[in-house]
């Protein structure tokens, strides 16, 4: 979709790019990392013609861009900054319609496009379709900025830190956002930032670069097992075992586990204790609510007068979470395992930190 | 204002036109019942002024008393000016110092009550622009008005007059009009060509420090070579004084207010706004029409206003090189100490100023585009 071909980019005698080669394919997510004045913002600005490279060529679609007026060019492709850059005289809808308003598209279908793009960016049309910059936050802002950029419904996404002036909350609900939107849309994206964590949660692809040359790339997994010299591992960071884990589904780990439901006989559950320790208890909707230990004194009666059953949501995990957020949650919680839950919060298994030490 | 009107002469008596007259002050030259008129709404309008508490209606009724005790001293002094022409055809009858002071506290209350009333209760807002004008008004339904020194004066140049108003219009309205189509663009080349714009302002801010009667002078040299050089100039009435050194100069005046708030209000575009603009397929024209101009508006309205208010009151000395305009009166009035002649053509001036500057806040308050409230920043 996108290749970039021997790319060097010199303002004067200093080298921003130095003969980069990078091929993105289509619907692949490829985010550019490295320090401050590595080069990536200017090869990224380099593909909608805001820079001119010295050297070497991009092609998009197997065109040339050299070939295509600059103008026409930038309407193709969705371009979010760091600062936004909204339009502060127009209103959220007037902005996001600023493409489609400059390819001349059909008024009601502008309208649509506006009502279905405020929809997907997760901010109520009606609530927001008429206010104006200055009245939205900074994540509200940058929503609107990709729906801008979305507009004209491009191939290709750039993202230049798109994220990277939000406080840490908002930019996870942002990042969260966009890996929604970009599992429904599959567009092609490039996006560059300097966070590491956020390289890692939203790429397919990883390039790093320093100097202005591409140092390592590939997915971010490869990034964080196998990093090609010390550079990398030192920008990858010391808990880079940590954050593979982070790319981990607690399903991975997730094994059987014994249970019983609250309205079992107490006798019968004491039976199935297999490990000597515990076993899960269930609801009558194999919802899990709690434990039974092992050491009783002549148990009689059903176990729901023996569970115990404690603030519960703080020993599950969803299957789909990562096993980092597992692990920070035994750790916080103070347990060595937790029940896995289905998408229906129901029992599916348990998964235990001797298992994630032993196996990762 | 009670100053004005007690401690201070409120109308010369003058024998003729030129003479200095002797000082008649109210209590002189009213008669008694008048007096304990004007005596009795003022004592109304102070009590009420010191209460603490106005509502609109009250503001309303305080508006209307003022207002009463303009129109009673007016036909008060028409009476005074009345009874002397008819004595003496040659005695004039001018308001001085008491009248003069009267008006200035006059316009500051009726502007604090304007001022004070809630933004949105234009109906109110326009009753007190009636009353405080009403007075005014009711003039012309008096006959003895007529005969006070500053409207005689008007009466016998009435063709001038109106002419000369003409012609103010006409010389600050094209040299505006024509400094914002040449500061507009120059704004914007300033603002694209960053080395330029310093020798630009440089340059503008020269001919702004020089005097205006030394730019009208300065001009009429080089004006009266050009026109005799060239047959074409001199045919379409171009020389070294008149219509074109006077609007020449008002309009190098005019621009650099129009430039600078023009430069001013595009370089306050957050930079980001340019280059998304830039980074969405805009082109260098569409990002001028429809983000930068725009958004840098009130910014660029209010210089046109300042330029537009100034160039008003330049015009009168735009006279000096013979291109007309209420200066004119101005100047030979000077010239005669006819006061009165003075002050007829100078009050309009103010309030042409005053109107035109009114005017523009109001364009400017609807060209401002929403979403960008200055006030509440």
């Amino acid at each position: 979709m996108i290749q970039i071909k021997n790319l060097t980019k010199n303002y004067n005698d200093y080298a921003a790019v130095k003969d980069i080669s990078l091929d993105i394919k289509k619907g692949e997510l490829c985010v550019m990392i490295g320090p401050s004045g590595c080069g990536k913002s200017t090869t990224l600005k380099v593909l909608n013609r805001l820079e001119t490279p010295t050297e070497g060529s991009v092609f998009i679609n197997g065109e040339d861009i050299s070939n295509i007026d600059p103008v026409i060019l930038r309407r193709g492709i969705g371009y979010v900054i760091q600062n936004v850059g909204l339009f502060p005289h127009m209103t959220a809808s007037e902005n996001i319609a600023t493409v489609p308003q400059l390819l001349k598209w059909d008024k009601n279908k502008i309208g649509e496009r506006v009502e279905y793009l405020l929809n997907l960016v997760g901010l109520e049309p009606f609530e927001y379709s008429k206010k104006y910059p200055a009245e939205l936050s900074g994540g509200e802002a940058q929503r609107v900025g990709v729906a801008r950029a979305l507009a004209a419904d491009p191939e290709v996404l750039l993202m230049d830190e798109p994220f990277g002036a939000l406080d840490p909350i908002t930019r996870s609900e942002l990042q969260r956002s966009l890996v929604k939107i970009q599992s429904e849309l599959k567009k092609t994206i490039l996006f560059v930032t300097h966070d590491i964590d956020e390289a890692i949660l939203l790429a397919d692809m990883v390039v790093l670069m320093k100097d202005g040359e591409i140092v390592q790339s590939g997915s971010p997994t490869q990034m964080l097992e196998f990093p090609v010299n010390k550079f990398v591992r030192d920008f990858v960071g010391t808990d880079r075992a940590l954050k593979r884990l982070s790319l981990t589904k607690v399903e991975t780990f997730c094994k059987p586990a014994p249970y019983v439901s609250l309205n079992t006989d107490i006798s019968n559950a004491v039976e199935m204790i297999d490990n000597g320790i515990y076993i899960w208890v269930v609801d009558e909707n194999e919802k899990p609510c709690g434990w039974l230990d092992a050491y009783m004194d002549e148990p009689t009666g059903f176990v729901k007068d023996y569970c115990t059953i404690d603030s519960f949501e703080n020993f599950t995990v969803s299957k789909k979470q990562s096993v980092k957020e597992a692990l920070n949650k035994m750790i916080k919680s103070g347990v060595n395992q937790l029940v896995v839950v289905d998408g229906d919060e129901r029992l599916l298994g348990e998964i235990s930190i001797d298992d994630i030490i032993q196996k990762s | 204002m009670i100053v004005g009107l007690f401690m201070a002469p409120l109308l010369s008596l003058k024998p003729n036109r030129l003479m200095p007259g002797d000082p008649g002050y109210l209590i002189d030259i009213a008669p008694l019942n008048d007096i304990l008129l004007v005596l009795s709404l003022l004592v109304l309008f102070l009590i009420f002024a010191n209460l603490l508490s106005w509502n609109k209606h009250l503001k309303l009724f305080m508006c209307l008393i003022l207002s009463a005790i303009f129109y009673k001293i007016i036909t008060i002094s028409g009476d005074v000016a009345l009874v002397r022409s008819e004595a003496d055809f040659l005695a004039r009858t001018a308001f001085t110092t008491g009248f003069w002071l009267f008006v200035a506290g006059y316009i500051v209350v009726m502007m604090q009550a304007f001022a004070t009333v809630i933004e949105k209760k234009y109906d109110i807002k326009l009753l007190i622009i009636l009353l405080t004008i009403a007075p005014v008004g009711l003039l012309f339904f008096n006959g003895g008005v007529g005969e006070i020194s500053i409207f005689k004066e008007l009466m016998s140049k009435q063709d001038r007059f109106l002419l000369e108003f003409k012609n103010h219009l006409l010389i600050s309205g094209s040299a505006s009009f024509s400094a914002i189509l040449i500061g507009i663009p120059l704004g914007i080349y300033s603002f694209r060509h960053q080395r330029l714009s310093e020798r630009i302002f440089g340059l503008l801010n020269i001919v702004q420090t020089i005097p205006s009667i030394a730019l009208f002078g300065f001009l009429i040299a080089p004006f009266a070579w050009l026109a005799s050089k060239s047959d074409f100039l001199d045919s379409v009435g171009f020389s070294g004084i008149g219509f074109a050194p006077a609007i020449t100069a008002l309009i190098l005046y005019g621009l650099l207010p129009i430039v600078r708030n023009t430069y001013a209000g595009i370089s306050s575009i957050d930079p980001s706004v340019v280059e998304s603009a830039k980074g969405m397929g805009m082109t260098s024209g569409q990002i001028l029409i429809k983000i930068q101009l725009p958004v840098s508006m009130p910014l660029l309205m209010n210089g046109i206003r300042v330029s537009f208010v100034q160039c008003i009151g330049n015009t009168a000395v735009a006279a000096l090189v013979g291109a007309g305009g209420f200066g004119l009166f101005i100047f030979q009035g000077l010239g005669q100490s006819a006061v009165d002649m003075v002050l007829l053509c100078a009050i309009p001036t103010i309030l042409l100023a005053v109107f035109a500057d009114t005017i523009m806040q109001f364009i400017i308050k609807l060209t401002s585009p929403k979403g960008m409230d200055y006030d509440t920043d």
